[in-house]
């Protein structure tokens, strides 16, 4: 799946700019960004709730509003709005079944069982982390190859949560379907996902492979004499903290020469701390802005 | 699948709808000929007889100038009252047991399941659902409105049917003056009238978006619709007066039929009335395919209609409200009858402020966001000046 230079725009205010990545067959990416970001925004016009300003989101190489029927492929649930409150498990059932022609009925039984969910239930009446292991259950039976989860695993109890990451990785691993994933839960994110996309500044600003970004980054705590940080430091980090002289920077591309120069300076503290999504995630957007929407 | 999904969606309901549609037509039928024969059983009995002995003066068959002509035996008025016409006779005063107020209600239900068949998926957010199928938006109106619209329209002709038929097969043909043919033509006429109340509501129902704002514009469509027939009447009267000079020009026709009692649209009205709905519909899935859901909370569902639908709402509420009160009338009025002491100011004055009313009304209700925005920066800026 392809998305081109997809813009969108509400009451005259951009919302997602000429944004640009694409998703392979089999690969669980994630959306990270802020609050306001812009990606549920992303999922409801990848979906089709929202229709597009600009650009052209495509499956196959063919554009989903020219084939709308490559939209079987796309599985989403919208986290806030959606229709699922009116009814039973049962009836939801029998709307997924109609609408998902690969829907796998056996394995949606087998699933509600193994998990204790009565079909006779209504969604109502569920607790929000059943009602997250619903979702994902729908998702994973709907067998369309891309699933769009927004917020997946917001507001569940690390059983549920765990439930739900299980029930994921089970479903994917065996087929070769794509989920991209957005969520604040960057710890649970991060032994998920092969990729992140990180949404800043109304677009795409950065698509890293996880495995690069361990080989290739690294996360330092630096202490040096003078209470100034540094211009070598400064042209080749994104600071994530720092406390008095204690500086603590991620390196994006972190070299053996680069190892040197810093060790040029003396520093008092040279210590290499583990990398993670969440460091990530804060050095790339602790400066931006808050945004509403 | 579409099909399947609406089946399951809407189907118990639809069924619903179509029962009562069907059951509006034939208890109207089936009343109709209960009344006729308590009618005719009343005329037979010797409480009437007695009765059109001791006072024959108020038997009146018609008039010779001032004069009354009265009916001369019982078996005339007998005969003159059961007789069904397809309108009262100005010189004939008899119970028409067509009279029914059902008319109303089925165009009104009629309405309210064209706007509610759209308006309430957007609301509960099913149309999130719908727009993520494999279909394009085209599709989904296409098929959700045969879907809706097959079945209801199979009833309204099923319904029309019977009720005539209940009538046609109850009450003796001899006192069936309205040829058959053109009660038959009469439902056609009533169907078109009922398509193009349903194509209306639908209309409403893909345009309007807000749960609050919008189901109030639908019940003062159906309040201003209610008194449509005195808005007819008053605009073929002041169109009367300012291009002939007088306001007794009537129409040679019908123009608005919802009961199968023999009244028929010229066939040009009729293609007129289907050709309207078949453009209502057209643009209610022009719409359709044009609404991004990120607006499915406001007033209407497609921001870029919003000025003109400000001006068409604000002028028309404006022009209809004014030529129900009669006010444009005035102006001839004043003319016509000794006494009528209106100014010409007094009457612009009440349009004026009938109009700033609309416009008024109207910009709350099409620009509530753009409204609230500009009453917030000037709170604000306010508070920042202290």
């Amino acid at each position: 799946m392809k998305i081109e230079h997809v813009t969108k725009k509400m009451e005259q205010t951009t919302i997602i700019e000429n944004v640009n990545f694409s998703l392979e067959k089999g690969e669980i990416v994630g959306l990270i960004g802020r609050n306001g970001s812009g990606k549920t925004t992303l999922f409801r016009t990848i979906a089709g709730h929202y229709l597009l300003d600009d650009g052209e989101i495509s499956i196959d190489n063919q554009r989903l509003d020219q084939y709308p029927q490559l939209k079987e492929q796309l599985f989403y649930i919208d986290e806030k709005e959606n229709f699922l409150s009116a009814y039973s498990l049962k009836k939801l059932n029998q709307f997924y079944r109609l609408a998902y022609p690969n829907f796998d009925q056996n394995l949606y039984l087998e699933l509600m069982q193994s998990h204790g969910l009565p079909l006779t239930l209504s969604y109502r009446r569920m607790s929000k982390g059943m009602q997250g292991l619903y979702k994902m259950i729908l998702a994973i039976a709907s067998n369309a190859t891309f699933l769009l989860l927004d917020e997946p695993f917001d507001g569940l109890d690390v059983i549920v949560r765990k439930k739900v990451i299980g029930l994921l990785l089970e479903s994917l691993s065996e087929s070769n379907r794509t989920a991209l994933i957005a969520s604040h839960n960057l710890n649970e994110l991060e032994h998920i996902i092969d990729r992140a996309l990180l949404i800043k500044g109304k677009t795409i600003e950065g698509d890293y492979r996880l495995e690069t970004i361990r080989e290739q980054s690294r996360k330092l705590q630096l202490v040096f004499r003078s209470k100034q940080i540094p211009p070598l430091i400064k042209q080749h980090s994104k600071l994530i903290q720092k406390q008095g002289r204690v500086l603590t920077a991620l390196f994006d591309n972190y070299t053996e020469e680069l190892a040197a120069e810093i060790q040029q300076l003396d520093p008092l503290v040279f210590e290499e701390l583990p990398l993670t999504l969440e460091d990530l995630f804060e050095a790339n957007l602790r400066q931006e802005a808050l945004v509403e929407g | 699948m579409l099909s399947n999904l609406f089946k399951e969606r809407y189907g118990k309901l639809l069924i619903g709808f179509c029962f009562v549609v069907l059951f509006m037509y034939i208890s109207a039928g089936w009343q109709s000929q209960k009344a006729w024969h308590q009618q005719e059983r009343y005329l037979a009995s010797e409480e009437f007889i007695k009765d059109f002995n001791e006072n024959r003066e108020y038997y009146v068959k018609s008039y010779n100038g001032e004069t009354p002509v009265y009916f001369d035996s019982t078996a005339e008025y007998r005969d003159a009252a059961l007789t069904i016409n397809k309108e009262y006779s100005d010189e004939i005063y008899y119970n028409h047991p067509y009279m029914t107020t059902m008319n109303q209600f089925v165009i009104v239900f009629l309405f309210l399941i064209g706007f509610l068949s759209f308006f309430v998926d957007g609301r509960t957010h099913f149309n999130r659902f719908l727009f993520a199928l494999p279909f394009s938006r085209k599709q989904v109106f296409g098929k959700k409105l045969l879907f809706i619209g097959l079945p209801l329209t199979a009833c309204l002709v099923l319904g029309l049917l019977g009720h005539i038929l209940i009538e046609y097969a109850m009450i003796p043909a001899r006192y069936l003056a309205v040829p058959l043919q053109d009660v038959l033509l009469s439902a056609l006429s009533t169907l078109a009238t009922n398509l193009l109340v349903f194509a209306t509501g639908l209309l409403l129902g893909v345009l309007l978006g807000n749960l609050f704002t919008g189901v109030l514009s639908v019940f003062f469509t159906i309040s201003l619709g209610s008194m449509g027939y005195s808005f007819f009447q008053c605009t073929r009267e002041f169109f009367s007066f300012v291009f002939l000079g007088h306001g007794d020009f009537l129409l040679p026709f019908q123009t608005w039929i919802d009961w199968p009692q023999g009244y028929v649209y010229p066939w040009w009205l009729l293609l007129l009335y289907l050709g309207l709905s078949g453009l209502l519909i057209l643009a209610a899935e022009k719409v359709f395919s044009k609404i991004s859901l990120e607006n499915d909370g406001d007033y209407l569902t497609i921001p870029k209609l919003r000025a003109p639908v400000y001006w068409l709402l604000s002028l028309g509420t404006w022009f209809y409200l004014s030529m129900i009160s009669y006010y444009p009338l005035e102006i001839f009025y004043r003319d016509l009858y000794e006494g009528y002491d209106v100014s010409l100011w007094n009457i612009a004055l009440r349009l004026g402020l009938l109009l700033v009313a609309c416009l008024f009304i109207s910009l709350l209700l099409v620009y509530p966001k753009a409204l609230m925005n500009w009453w917030y920066k000037r709170k604000n800026k306010q508070v920042s000046n202290i």
